[in-house]
């Protein structure tokens, strides 16, 4: 028992440096293409975590909406720019002495919180779910929070529209 | 435990933020806020996962995945958004030929 408590706490730690080195390496880089592959390992780091949580299904949409998907987007869009424009990301000192001490008060205030408030968990929350969870998870999902559901398709839908009517070449140039 | 991941989470949300300030160049800013979107994710699983377990406690409740749910309309709308997000950047770089956000002032009022 007390071995697999290690085997969560090393995984945790590990995961979360995978995130966060990624994230910062994501917020550093010079060269968007990199931005982008370490933006795809910061996104499986967190499926990672998602399934230390237990939410499986979440992970395995994480790595297909976000590291399948939302990336290779990105990808594709920087692959339409061209170098030039992908060299510009150059920050002054200033913009960057700026967004650090507002990234670092920002932290420190929610740490403060964090560690202020006594956060108890629920007896049960140490307990492996059951295991009909998926079905009482899509259940839910298709009964409680049906229109949600539809909604989101419909903004799915608009933003598909959208995002061709944006990027299409404009036939009337001449 | 949920203090470790409520902390990564915050972690993860400030890196955007820096992100967000400090970027000129609009793609960065869009990797920088889906940072941000996943550090809420993180929050939203573990505050499931600890303050709402399962639906076989006790007192059952009504939703026990409504947690879960709420991180994967997120997922929903980041989505979305990445791809109007590049479709705007890329409408922008072919009438501007650059994509700096700071350099980037033709809306009028």
């Amino acid at each position: 028992m007390l071995s697999a408590n290690l085997w969560y706490n090393l995984a945790f730690i590990a995961l979360s440096a995978v995130t966060l080195v990624s994230a910062l390496m994501v917020v550093s880089m010079k060269d968007m293409v990199r931005c982008a592959v370490f933006l795809s390992f910061s996104f499986i780091g967190v499926a990672g975590l998602y399934i230390l949580l237990h939410a499986e299904y979440l992970a395995m949409i994480q790595v297909l909406v976000y590291v399948g998907a939302v990336t290779v987007l990105i990808i594709f869009a920087i692959m339409l720019i061209p170098q030039a424009a992908r060299r510009m990301m150059t920050e002054s000192a200033t913009q960057r002495l700026t967004g650090g001490m507002v990234g670092l008060l920002v932290f420190m205030l929610l740490v403060s919180v964090l560690l202020r408030f006594n956060w108890s968990p629920r007896p049960g929350a140490d307990a492996q779910p059951p295991m009909e969870a998926l079905r009482t998870f899509s259940m839910q999902l298709l009964s409680t929070y049906l229109i949600p559901f539809e909604v989101a398709s419909v903004v799915l839908l608009v933003a598909l529209i959208g995002a061709i009517v944006l990027a299409k070449e404009e036939q009337n140039a001449a | 435990m949920l203090q470790a991941y409520l902390l990564i989470g915050a972690a993860l949300f400030c890196i955007g933020i820096y992100g967000v300030l400090t970027r000129r160049n609009a793609v960065g800013i869009l990797m920088s806020i889906e940072l941000m979107l996943n550090a809420t994710n993180i929050n939203l699983v573990a505050f499931w996962r600890f303050i709402q377990p399962f639906g076989f406690i006790p007192t059952k409740p009504a939703d026990p995945f409504t947690g879960q749910i709420f991180a994967i309309f997120v997922i929903t709308i980041a989505a979305a958004e990445a791809a109007v997000g590049l479709a705007i950047i890329l409408c922008i770089y072919r009438n501007m030929e650059h994509i700096n956000v700071d350099e980037i002032n033709f809306l009028r009022w």
